[in-house]
């Protein structure tokens, strides 16, 4: 039943190939748009030039989203997005590096990072990586909290976010223990079906 | 669980298929009983449940980590993305994230918003409106022409794109916009019918204006306005800004997108008003940061600081710089670097860009888009007093040239101008305020030039006053004083008053001879202080920009008996403050025996463009300068203030034809006394044309000096807001003539916004009133009074297409003869 809902809802990345699919294309950049923002402030960009990078890294995914098909072996949707996150500041650091500093202008801090490289070293990719999952299962968990009694999700969160045991949750929340494995199994089974509908990709990801 | 006794545990472990059920059951439904107390107890098959579902330790530690990812200034991102359409699919396929009027969908699926539509030819319903076609679309969202059925009238309908998020806050704060918005009343301000909240997307009803956006007209016409339209739509915006300001909202996205040209009457009406804040999260509502499109938006709000109304005159001044210029003053591929260009650069001046543009329309443009607020214009009454009174005099408006391309028409113009006058009186009246207060310390017998410093506190650092003589070449030569620079000055030179701080240059008569303009240069419009009279010539003498008070009533200011006198953006005022003055002040004295403060003779033309005019005696005499002089003269009177006891006496001996226009009038005497020197022979015609005032008198509009006059003289009134008590003199009519002293107050007409035609010269000729109902009655009611047969042939034309009426009738020919 879960396989069927699984197949018969397009994953995100193919709609947003359509381009009559505004509302897949809002979803995608609920998704991954923070993400990029975080991403790229984290790279010491001021909150003008970030608005600017991220801008620019949503408009080539728009522009070449078609051309992208998922391939395994080519790469994951994460692991392209990334190549196009890093050109992008990369280009962005090599403009600001032509410029001349104006004192007191924005470009002082991004001039920090002129040794910034297109390509990135392992440790990035895997912080991106990391930072991606993050991404999506705190975009899945936003989405699919409404879907369960306030109970469930109470659960759910208090034993796998919170690591509360199972018995102390059940007495706090007055259900019973089973009751909140069922509940914590049912939530991440939801939540894994909602990232992998968005991804196109879970087992890649775990 | 609340009947535990019948539900055993089960001893043996379940199946994977079995927890995959529990996973996968409708999601809030208990699972059995049995299997649920099972699993509270059997730690293999809560592990095995865990391993199912997917519950990894990896997958809950992203989950533990994702609650400690935060997003600093992500929603304000994409809270002023989405509305700017810049990330949206349609935008991030264009080249340049900058979507003015970008679509929101590709397809034509508004199913998301309307309901289906209730007949065919509608795309959609909502609410009751019916929508009958998408006419734009744009970040702040899709606006429709619609028709409200109830009513039977079209509307317009913006249906907006609500922030990312939070959407009951952002409703809330919709309304609340549009409910402030909804209270200003101001005819260049998109009114608010209707807003709606409740529906799939909330919207609102507003007229529907067929027109176009000053954009549109920029792109459609591939070049920049004319000075005179841009100047009517500064006007127009500036004064609907004032009425917002007023109320504090601030627009903050004044754009050539949002303004709209309305065909049918080339009336400007700004759009989107304080919605831009509406849509966007409340907290920036206080920082403001970067809630415009970032081409017009202000320093202040590209920097995130705090913005106030003066952020709406820097993007005025960006978008008049746009219609100057048909160039955008900031551009750049990316908003990031527009925006960096708006806080950091200067776009060359207008005038550089466009020689058709006056300097002093430039050098307002260059003050609006001053960086610092405080620089700027502080409000937009400001903005219209400098519109009608630039403190930097340089090329004249009219005198390039630059005619209105039907964009801005007169008749838009005056309201505004009106609201302009009363800025000004106030404007002039605090720019010179201090230098007033000295007026006492006056020596009245002084005859020699002196200069006083009106303003020590005014922080310069060297106040300074020069006089210069600006050659043809514009090379520029210092001059001792004012009277050296008179007798001294070569034809087509200008003598220019600057001053650092402000001043007033006392002088003595200056009795010119030769043609003369002086104009004033950079700094406060120069105040020259005279006792009586200032100027007298016999040449040619052009004023721009200056303050010019006597304190005399019994010497003209100006006494010219030269071909042309222009005065342009000037303050001529009489401020006697003797008793003999306040008396006049209580009594006003018969215009025609009391001193005018402009006298011409033998003045074939005298213009007077954006002036103020205040005087306890008549403003303007016009007589002939011997008694067999012959040929016409002109007066010319636009745009300007004039405050006197009466207005102008007018001596005939020749033609005389005065166009009166978007002039704000009060006199407690005649507007015009008509008189004829018996001494001179006479044969010239009196043709007055009044268009566009607004007048206020307590005397009657026109006093005949001798009944002869009425025979030729013809008045021809459009479109003027009269005072209440506006009182028409008798002598035009045939009883008049017969009684030539009597029966006065004859004819009455009251706030008629009319055509109004005296023609009654002769028994038999008819006086016309058109398209005015209540000059219409007052003036039969008039007629009553008379005995039947002396009665006036009134001749009523209209309704309706009055004008029409009248074009088609034999008195038109009579009227334009």
């Amino acid at each position: 039943m879960a396989e069927d809902t699984l197949r018969t809802r397009q994953t995100l990345l193919l709609r947003i190939r359509d381009d009559g699919d505004e509302r897949a294309w809002e979803e995608f950049l609920d998704l991954y748009a923070a993400f990029v923002f975080n991403y790229c402030r984290k790279q010491g960009l001021q909150q003008a030039d970030v608005e600017d990078v991220v801008q620019e890294v949503f408009r080539a995914v728009a522009k070449s989203i078609r051309g992208f098909d998922y391939d395994p072996v080519q790469g994951t949707f994460r692991s392209w997005l990334f190549r196009v996150v890093r050109s992008k500041l990369a280009n962005h650091f090599n403009k600001q590096k032509r410029l001349p500093a104006t004192p007191g202008s924005t470009q002082l801090e991004g001039l920090a990072n002129n040794d910034f490289e297109a390509n990135p070293a392992e440790a990035e990719t895997v912080e991106w990586e990391l930072d991606y999952r993050r991404r999506v299962f705190q975009w899945a968990t936003e989405r699919v909290r409404a879907e369960f009694k306030a109970s469930t999700w109470q659960a759910f969160w208090m034993s796998a976010v919170e690591e509360k045991a199972p018995a102390m949750i059940a007495e706090e929340l007055g259900i019973s223990t089973g009751a909140v494995y069922i509940a914590k199994s049912r939530v991440v089974a939801r939540l894994r079906k909602e990232v992998e509908v968005a991804t196109g990709e879970l087992d890649a990801l775990f | 669980m609340n009947d535990r006794n019948s539900d055993e545990p089960i001893s043996a472990c379940l199946g994977d298929d079995a927890l995959l059920e529990v996973i996968v059951e409708a999601r809030d439904c208990a699972a059995s009983k049995q299997i649920e107390s099972h699993l509270g107890q059997c730690e293999r098959c809560q592990q095995r449940l865990e391993e199912l579902s997917g519950a990894s330790v990896v997958l809950c530690d992203v989950l533990k980590s994702t609650v400690a990812v935060r997003t600093d200034g992500f929603d304000q991102f994409m809270e002023r993305i989405h509305v700017r359409g810049g990330l949206s699919l349609a935008g991030a396929l264009t080249a340049d994230g900058v979507l003015p009027t970008g679509q929101i969908t590709q397809a034509d699926d508004y199913s998301n918003i309307l309901e289906p539509p209730s007949r065919s030819g509608l795309i959609g319903m909502l609410g009751d409106y019916e929508i009958e076609e998408k006419v734009a679309a744009g970040g702040m969202g899709i606006v429709f022409r619609a028709r409200d059925p109830a009513l039977n009238r079209t509307v317009a309908i913006k249906v907006l794109r609500l922030a990312h998020g939070g959407m009951n806050d952002a409703r809330e704060r919709f309304v609340r916009e549009a409910q402030a918005i909804a209270g200003i009343d101001h005819e260049n301000i998109i009114p608010i019918y209707q807003v709606n909240h409740d529906a799939k997307a909330p919207f609102l009803v507003m007229p529907f204006i067929r027109g176009r956006t000053l954009d549109e007209v920029v792109q459609s016409r591939g070049q920049p306005l004319s000075a005179e339209e841009i100047v009517g739509i500064s006007r127009q915006v500036a004064s609907g800004l004032a009425a917002a300001h007023d109320r504090g909202i601030i627009h903050r996205d004044i754009k050539p997108a949002n303004l709209l040209l309305e065909d049918a009457t080339d009336r400007v009406w700004i759009a989107d008003f304080g919605l831009a804040r509406a849509i966007w999260d409340p907290s920036l509502t206080l920082s403001g940061s970067m809630t415009g499109t970032p081409l017009f938006m202000s320093p202040e709000q590209a920097g995130d600081s705090p913005v106030d109304a003066r952020s709406d005159l820097f993007s005025l001044g960006s978008v008049l710089y746009f219609l100057a210029t048909a160039k955008l003053p900031f551009t750049g591929a990316r908003s990031l670097s527009i925006l960096r260009k708006v806080c950091e650069e200067l776009p060359p001046e207008a005038s550089t860009v466009n020689p058709s543009i006056p300097e002093w329309l430039a050098a307002l443009i260059a003050r609006l888009m001053q960086k610092d607020p405080a620089d700027r214009p502080q409000s937009a009454e400001e903005i219209l007093a400098m519109l009608d009174y630039p403190d930097v005099s340089g090329a004249d408006l009219a005198a390039d040239g630059a005619r209105p391309q039907g964009v801005v028409k007169e008749r838009e113009i005056k309201p505004m101008w009106i609201a302009a006058c009363g800025a000004l009186f106030f404007s002039v009246a605090v720019a010179i305020g201090i230098a007033l207060d000295a007026t006492g310390l006056l020596n009245p017998g002084q005859d020699r030039e002196t200069v006083r410093h009106s303003n020590t506190s005014a922080g310069k650092v060297n106040p300074s006053m020069s006089v210069s003589i600006v050659k043809k070449n514009g090379s520029r030569e210092p001059v001792e004083s004012l009277a050296i620079a008179v007798h001294s000055v070569h034809a087509g030179d200008v003598i220019e008053l600057s001053q650092v701080g402000e001043f007033t240059l006392v002088s003595p008569p200056l009795h010119l001879d030769r043609a003369v303009t002086l104009r004033a240069g950079k700094g406060q419009p120069p105040v020259i202080e005279c006792e009586g009279l200032l100027f007298e010539t016999a040449w040619p003498l052009q004023l721009e920009g200056l303050v010019l008070r006597s304190t005399g009533l019994d010497t003209p200011v100006i006494d010219s008996s030269g071909d042309v006198l222009t005065l342009t953006n000037c303050k001529i005022e009489n401020t006697d403050q003797s008793a003999a003055s306040l008396r006049r002040r209580r009594q006003p004295v018969n215009p025609i025996l009391s001193t005018a403060l402009i006298q011409c003779a033998a003045v074939p033309s005298v213009v007077i463009r954006n002036c103020q005019l205040v005087s306890e005696t008549t403003l303007l005499r016009l007589q002939p300068s011997s008694p067999t002089e012959s040929g016409g003269a002109t007066i010319h009177i636009t745009n300007s203030v004039l405050q006197a006891s009466a207005g102008f006496t007018l001596e005939l001996a020749r033609d005389v034809r005065l166009e009166m226009m978007r002039c704000l009038v009060r006199t407690d005497h005649n507007l015009f006394s008509l008189h004829r020197n018996p001494r001179y022979r006479s044969n010239g015609a009196c043709n007055l044309q009044l268009t566009f005032n607004s007048i206020i008198g307590k005397g009657p509009v026109i006093g005949f000096g001798n009944a002869d006059i009425v025979d030729s003289t013809r008045v021809t009134c459009d479109a003027n807001a009269w005072g209440d008590r506006t009182v028409w003199s008798a002598g035009i009519l045939p009883a008049r003539r017969a009684n030539s002293g009597g029966a006065e107050s004859s004819v009455i007409t009251r706030n008629h916004d009319a055509f109004l035609n005296l023609l009654g010269t002769r028994e038999s000729d008819p006086i016309v009133i058109m398209n005015s109902q209540m000059a219409k009655e007052s003036l039969r009611s008039v007629a009553r009074k008379f005995p039947a047969k002396r009665r006036p042939d009134v001749r009523i034309l209209g309704p309706g297409s009055a004008y029409e009426v009248f074009r088609e009738s034999p008195l038109y020919e009579r009227a334009g003869r």
